[in-house]
């Protein structure tokens, strides 16, 4: 069993007896002050004393956490007080995750992250390795994972007599095991898949927009405060305003001025907002890059904090490309790979899962299309009574606030114990004029869904101001699921939803056909799931896609040959023999 | 709406209904729910808005009705079938539901006997996914040895049909 990296005890130590510690003051602080239960020296005795438990309770944690890597498990021991022992099978882990803080960087420390299928949090967190050692953890996942298929019985065969011994053999048992897939893979392939360019992150910065980016100006405000006003008061006074701008003098402005005042203030705010967007932006997506190695994707991005990250072609559940109407007009799009595990490459303060975050068209196109083994469909528009639908829907949201609004001018509110009061709402019919907009937005609706049924692949299209196609292959779906409420019914219209594993249908990403005729419906049901065995048992006999080799070859500037499109050229040997469990090779 | 829309016939008559006594549940469930409705009411006529109890009295009954008619139409509709490689059901009144489990997707499978099912002397079937969104479904309203039966032919036909990694 190995355990963390010393430095990171020596943090952790720190931390728990700092914090102890301060617990211990406060206490005696109270204890003695408000409370007068204990005299003040005893604050002196029992801020040292917090540091030193929690200082000990650090030591304690650092050497109770152990973790090994062999057999085909992540072992996990840790807890001082609660112990707990964790396993989890290699073949399981959706994703391996590095991140590196500034002071990790420094160190050369890295935070190794192993998410499986099933449960939202991290199932295990080593906090923190040398960088070298979280290389060898991920590559060593994704060695086992290429040899899956016949790991058990060449496992158990060979290794048998020190499996049964008990754990003090571990690092035998590892050496010995890593030995086998030497000598099964000599090496992975490394190739550059993707890089984010220069210009294409600056466009994203200037594009995409962050939530918490007003959020932190409008808290640093306060902090700020002379500055900003003497920002405010300068542009405001170069505009021909008044010369000085304060809170106290705002009563004695003019109309027009406090009008200035105003525009200029929200202006400033939004261009402030903007700019710590982008640098929010920046920061996480500097030098963004996916390289193929082995049967893994890997990411890597990050100015401050470096998050890299490998994804298992295995693993991947579906494909989302994204574009929202700017994205559309400029011809850009955003890609995102979805496994079990989470949405790979999200930060946990973005909640957006992308792989790619903006790039043209035309790559992320290429680049789904490569993942996912096929061509871009043509989507199949809906019946023109859907659109009707969406008409009649958005038109009926518009006279339902006109009713609402109607019946609140003209109804009097008794009251019990005093008058009744009579509302009235001027304009309450305005929102009629929506109805032509409810028109329009029911036409967008429709135009902008749709599905596909391809060889490998079902694909949906939804969503007006972002639109979403998502990719689900067959082979990945989990259920079928046709609904038909009353209003469908009467137009004889279904939609079909093919449930994944994905994690990103937790934030409403179903792929679902909508409003399909509803012959069209039954068959598609028929389809996704006969086409959901044919292609398990397809599976089960190797046969897969070759798009990703084909792509890559591409993009490698050599000319895309038959014999370089089906076939890895440099290692043909180890190819043969273990690649077999990729998607997406022959 | 035409009253077919509601009434509309259950797609395949061979396919496997659940026990009428499920009726009871459900609509012992809308009673409640119109009870609870009719307190809330009540409370308000009493303290805030003078409604009226026969106002009141009007709202228990409709939701107790609605509730009634609802339970009604959701037994007759409910189907299931344990077809070659998939588990079908066909359920939903206001909104029809027709789902398709492959066996092949089955996780695990649990037979569940809730406090006020054991009352009614019934059970339910719960097979679970690794999908996000038909995650857990139930099949409601068997008799206990009947929900014992289906969840051993279930567990089989998953086990059976295993792939290599049901995620």
């Amino acid at each position: 069993m190995k355990r963390l990296h010393p430095i990171s005890a020596v943090g952790n130590v720190l931390n728990r007896a700092l914090s102890i510690g301060a617990f211990g003051f406060f206490a005696g602080m109270i204890l003695s002050g408000p409370l007068d239960l204990v005299p003040v020296v005893a604050t002196f005795v029992l801020a040292p004393l917090g540091a030193l438990i929690g200082a000990a309770y650090g030591v304690a944690r650092y050497y109770r956490f152990t973790y090994e890597l062999s057999e085909g498990r992540l072992s996990v021991d840790s807890g001082v007080f609660d112990r707990q022992e964790r396993e989890i099978p290699l073949s399981r882990i959706q994703n391996v995750d590095i991140e590196r803080g500034p002071l990790q960087r420094v160190l050369g420390l890295a935070v190794v992250k192993f998410e499986t299928a099933g449960g939202s949090a991290t199932e295990a967190t080593l906090n923190a390795v040398t960088v070298d050692e979280a290389r060898d953890l991920q590559s060593a996942v994704a060695r086992y994972r290429q040899r899956e298929p016949e790991a058990e019985p060449t496992e158990a065969a060979p290794d048998s007599d020190e499996s049964d011994r008990p754990a003090t053999a571990g690092d035998d048992t590892e050496t010995a095991t890593e030995r086998t897939i030497e000598r099964q893979i000599e090496q992975p392939t490394e190739r550059r898949l993707y890089e984010l360019s220069t210009a294409d992150l600056l466009t994203l910065a200037l594009v995409s927009f962050r939530p918490a980016a007003p959020a932190v100006v409008l808290f640093s405000v306060p902090f700020a405060q002379e500055y900003a006003l003497r920002l405010l008061s300068e542009s405001v006074a170069t505009l021909g305003g008044p010369a000085t701008v304060s809170l106290e003098l705002l009563p004695t402005y003019s109309t027009p001025e406090l009008l200035l005042v105003g525009i200029v203030a929200v202006a400033q705010f939004v261009l402030a907002a903007w700019l710590l967007s982008a640098a929010f932006t920046i920061t996480e997506y500097y030098g963004f890059q996916i390289d193929y190695v082995g049967d893994d994707l890997r990411y890597r991005r990050g100015l401050i904090q470096e998050y890299s990250g490998s994804i298992p072609l295995e693993k991947i559940q579906t494909v989302t490309v994204r574009e929202n109407v700017l994205m559309r007009q400029f011809g850009y799009a955003a890609l995102a790979v979805e496994t079990a595990g989470y949405a790979p490459g999200s930060g946990s303060q973005d909640a957006s899962n992308t792989a790619i975050p903006l790039d043209d068209r035309e790559t992320v196109l290429a680049l789904a299309e490569a993942l996912t083994d096929a061509e871009t469909p043509e989507m199949e528009a809906l019946p023109k009574r859907s659109r009707r639908r969406y008409a009649v829907r958005y038109s009926l949201v518009a006279l339902a606030i006109t009713a609402v609004l109607g019946i609140a001018d003209w109804v009097t509110v008794p009251i019990p114990g005093s008058e009744s009061v009579a509302v009235s709402i001027p304009f309450w019919y305005a929102p009629l004029a929506l109805l032509p907009v409810a028109v329009v937005a029911g036409h967008l609706t429709w135009t902008h869904r749709g599905f596909a049924v391809l060889d490998h692949l079902f694909a949906t299209r939804s969503g007006v101001l972002v639109q979403a196609t998502r990719f689900v292959p067959y082979y990945r779906v989990q259920t079928v699921i046709d609904t038909r409420n009353v209003f469908q019914r009467r137009l004889s219209l279904a939609s079909v939803t093919a449930d994944t594993a994905s994690t990103a249908s937790l934030l409403g990403g179903d792929a679902t056909a909508y409003d399909v005729d509803d012959a069209t419906a039954r068959e598609l049901h028929e389809t996704l799931r006969s086409r959901l065995m044919a292609d398990l048992r397809a599976r089960e006999r190797g046969d897969r896609g070759h798009a990703l080799a084909a792509y890559i070859d591409e993009r490698a500037d050599s000319p895309p040959d038959e014999t370089s499109a089906k076939r890895q050229p440099d290692d043909p040997g180890s190819r043969a023999e273990t690649g077999e469990d990729s998607p997406f090779e022959e | 709406m035409t009253p077919t829309l509601l009434l509309a016939p259950p797609p395949n008559p061979d396919m496997e209904t659940i026990n009428p006594r499920v009726q009871f549940l459900w609509i012992g469930r809308a009673v409640v729910v119109a009870a609870v409705l009719g307190a809330i009411a009540a409370a308000v006529d009493r303290f805030a808005l003078s409604i009226g109890s026969v106002a009141v009295g009007t709202l228990l009954l409709v939701v107790a009705l609605a509730g009634t008619v609802h339970a009604v139409l959701r037994f007759r509709r409910w189907r299931f079938e344990i077809q070659d490689d998939a588990l079908y059901l066909v359920r939903g009144v206001i909104t029809q539901v027709d789902t398709s489990v492959p066996y092949v997707r089955v996780q695990h499978t649990d037979t569940q006997r809730g406090p006020i099912e054991r009352l009614v002397g019934l059970s339910s079937v719960v097979v679970y996914t690794a999908g996000t969104r038909g995650a857990d479904i139930r099949i409601p309203g068997l008799r206990p040895q009947r929900a014992t039966e289906l969840r051993e032919q279930l567990r089989e036909l998953a086990a059976e049909s295993e792939g290599a990694d049901a995620v």
